[in-house]
């Protein structure tokens, strides 16, 4: 078989999909480059002038943002003869080894997705190079000593931008190719994320345990405990490191030092470490694991779980989350906590009966939504106790 | 040539397992194999297995002495689904080129053939019919220059011009090089015509294996006019194998195996008026021998 050759195929049929991407990616990105200051603003009170170096702000965020959606879509497309009977019995019987399937494909999309995002990137600094220039022209105080973003930093984030969407790339495509239907796949993904987020908040707070930043104001220790579930929801996600990256490379790239404290640095380059490991984890569990059986596409899969599976782990995520808010909150709140509990129960059910698609359910059914009810109100019960216990 | 060796495949199903292909043993010898039995007997999984589009759970399969999953012996091995796979947008042509960067393909053949059967070489094929579909992966099949070729479903839902076109084709693909073609279908006159050798399956068992000019030698057709009803079960008591029996108005007419004393049997069971060996036609062989051996490995288990 002849691999270069079945490469360019590859990407002639990939051309739809990347130049949806480029055009998406292209109008995020160049649009906010448009719309974004790229002076500093300079401010006349009498014969005294103050600059705020901070209005001049360059969009990273609006490239890494567009681009990590593209990474978490693509993964579908990579893997779809896994999730579909005649591209499985196609793609299983072209003569390549084992797991080399999966090699070529990942690969292809991976280089041709990081040189879209490359190509877009530069036009866009490109682009904002040629606003400051024509910027600083057309203003008075920057005309004779012209502002110009320190571009060199430009060049590094790229390449930070290059191998965090890398890792990013690979951790989604192993979530999505634990399913062999598409659903499954989606299911993964989500799950997925939420334990990364839930694991990696875990990491975090014992990094900000051992470099002494606190994340909560109060001293009450059940609280704290609370709170974390909370925090690595919102806070410390999978993407803090990416993000924190953004908040360090700005001010750099506009000429301005950031001032953090080094016990900050300390966590965040920890947890970059972190994450880079967690990433190449996932790369190599990927890259070694077997297609599952043409069988499975479009089915169900042997590691998969059905489907009526699905709404009670939402219940119990959302449960989970009920649970830490009545236990933490004021009792003025605890009773609308209490409201929302109860609310929860019943969208619960018919979320149920939606699934089911009728009222009555199977023994086994009932068991897992008693289960579930009984599991969350037993912790929030508990939790509320404990912190009364403590705070007493 | 493809060998297999206590093959054997179940598919995990919500109410019971579903043993698709049962241990089976059998040696696929160079030039045309017929493969029938009744729907869900195991022939596409058979297919896929030997593919490798889908595991097994044991047994073995050798493809020319290679492993089946050796990428050299997928090189040799073209495998036609029921349902093929080319990317949407693709018109005849392309196709063609998509399916020539995997395997050794013959493009000069495959444009004749196209032209042969006059199928539209530049409209996407999205737009054509079930029928033009198959045609188009059968003239793929044909140019592919793979030794083993397994054409699943192969004649349905083709007209019998074309038919006549694809059936010369095959006996043609059949003599280059001493390629191994097996072919399942429905359409059981269409296997009659072209097949060496026919291959029965039940409940993904083997239920028989023979030379085409071997089948139905078992087997003899009876018409007879009685007025006594002819049950299976009085046959099968003095020793007749039955495949079936079918009565019209007043004339029942049975195909059974052969049986030293048959005539005597039917003449002291039934007494009949009248009692007169008919010749069976070629695709009613297949019919009468799958039910037999449907039947057989029915009393067998």
């Amino acid at each position: 078989m002849n691999k270069k050759a079945f490469i360019r195929m590859q990407i002639k049929e990939l051309i739809p999909i990347f130049i949806a991407i480029f055009i998406s990616l292209a109008a995020v990105f160049w649009f906010t480059i448009l719309g974004s200051n790229t002076l500093p603003t300079v401010f006349q009170n009498g014969a005294q002038t103050s600059i705020n170096y901070y209005t001049a702000n360059p969009p990273l965020a609006a490239i890494i943002i567009p681009s990590f959606l593209a990474a978490l879509v693509l993964p579908f497309a990579a893997f779809s003869y896994q999730t579909n009977h005649i591209r499985a019995d196609f793609f299983y019987q072209i003569p390549l080894k084992e797991r080399e399937l999966r090699r070529i494909r990942l690969l292809t999309y991976f280089i041709l997705l990081e040189i879209i995002v490359s190509v877009v990137y530069w036009i866009g600094i490109l682009f904002l190079f040629s606003r400051q220039v024509s910027e600083n022209a057309a203003s008075s105080f920057w005309k004779d000593t012209p502002y110009f973003y320190n571009y060199a930093w430009f060049l590094l984030y790229w390449l930070y931008l290059l191998v965090a969407l890398g890792l990013h790339f690979f951790v989604s495509s192993y979530f999505i190719s634990l399913g062999t239907r598409v659903i499954d796949s989606m299911f993964y993904l989500v799950i997925g994320h939420v334990v990364l987020v839930l694991w990696f908040g875990g990491v975090m707070r014992l990094l900000d345990t051992w470099t002494g930043i606190s994340y909560s104001s109060s001293s009450n220790e059940v609280a704290r405990a609370f709170s974390q579930f909370e925090m690595a929801w919102f806070n410390q996600s999978w993407f803090e490191p990416i993000l924190q990256t953004i908040a360090i490379f700005t001010p750099l790239a506009n000429n301005i030092k950031p001032v953090f404290a080094d016990a900050y640095i300390t966590a965040r380059v920890l947890s970059s470490v972190c994450y880079v490991f967690i990433g190449a984890g996932c790369i190599v569990a990927m890259m070694l694991s077997k297609d599952p059986s043409g069988e499975r596409a479009g089915h169900p899969g042997a590691r998969n779980l059905y489907i009526s599976f699905y709404p009670h782990v939402f219940a119990v995520v959302i449960g989970l989350y009920l649970a830490n808010m009545i236990a933490r909150t004021s009792v003025v709140m605890v009773y609308t906590g209490f409201l929302s509990f109860i609310l929860w129960g019943v969208a619960y059910y018919f979320l149920l009966v939606l699934v089911k698609a009728g009222f009555r359910f199977r023994a086994k059914t009932w068991i897992a939504y008693g289960s579930v009810l009984g599991g969350i109100l037993f912790l929030t019960i508990l939790s509320r106790v404990l912190l009364l216990y403590s705070q007493a | 040539m493809i060998e297999i060796k206590d093959l054997d495949k179940t598919f995990d199903s919500k109410d019971e397992p579903v043993h698709a292909v049962n241990h089976l043993s059998v040696t696929l010898s160079p030039g045309i194999t017929g493969l029938v039995g009744e729907n869900g007997a195991g022939k596409s999984t058979l297919f896929r297995l030997i593919a490798g589009t889908i595991s097994k759970d044991g047994g073995n399969v050798t493809i020319d002495g290679l492993d089946h999953l050796d990428p050299k012996a997928k090189e040799s091995l073209f495998f036609l689904p029921d349902e093929p796979y080319a990317p949407a947008r693709y018109n005849a042509m392309e196709v063609a080129k998509f399916y020539s960067v995997f395997y050794p393909f013959d493009m000069e053949k495959f444009e004749r053939l196209l032209d042969k059967v006059s199928l539209p070489r530049n409209r996407r094929i999205t737009s054509f019919s079930k029928g033009m579909r198959r045609q188009l992966f059968l003239l793929i099949a044909f140019s592919v220059k793979c030794k083993n070729v397994l054409l699943d479903e192969a004649f349905d839902g083709l007209d019998p011009l074309v038919m006549e076109t694809i059936r010369e084709e095959v006996l043609n693909m059949a003599e280059e090089k001493e390629k191994t073609i097996v072919i399942s279908s429905h359409n059981i006159n269409s296997i009659q015509r072209l097949a060496d050798a026919i291959m029965i399956l039940y409940s993904g068992k083997l239920a028989e294996q023979k030379q085409e000019n071997d089948m139905g030698k078992e087997l003899v057709k009876y018409q007879m006019l009685t007025k006594i009803p002819v049950t299976e079960d009085a046959l099968v008591a003095r020793g007749v194998e039955v495949a079936s029996i079918k009565k019209i108005g007043s004339i029942t007419t049975l195909v059974v195996s052969k049986h030293p004393d048959l005539e005597t049997i039917l003449r002291n069971l039934y007494e009949p008026s009248l009692l007169e060996p008919t010749p069976l036609d070629p695709d009613e062989i297949i019919t009468m021998e799958m039910l037999l051996a449907k039947k057989g490995e029915r009393h067998h288990e």
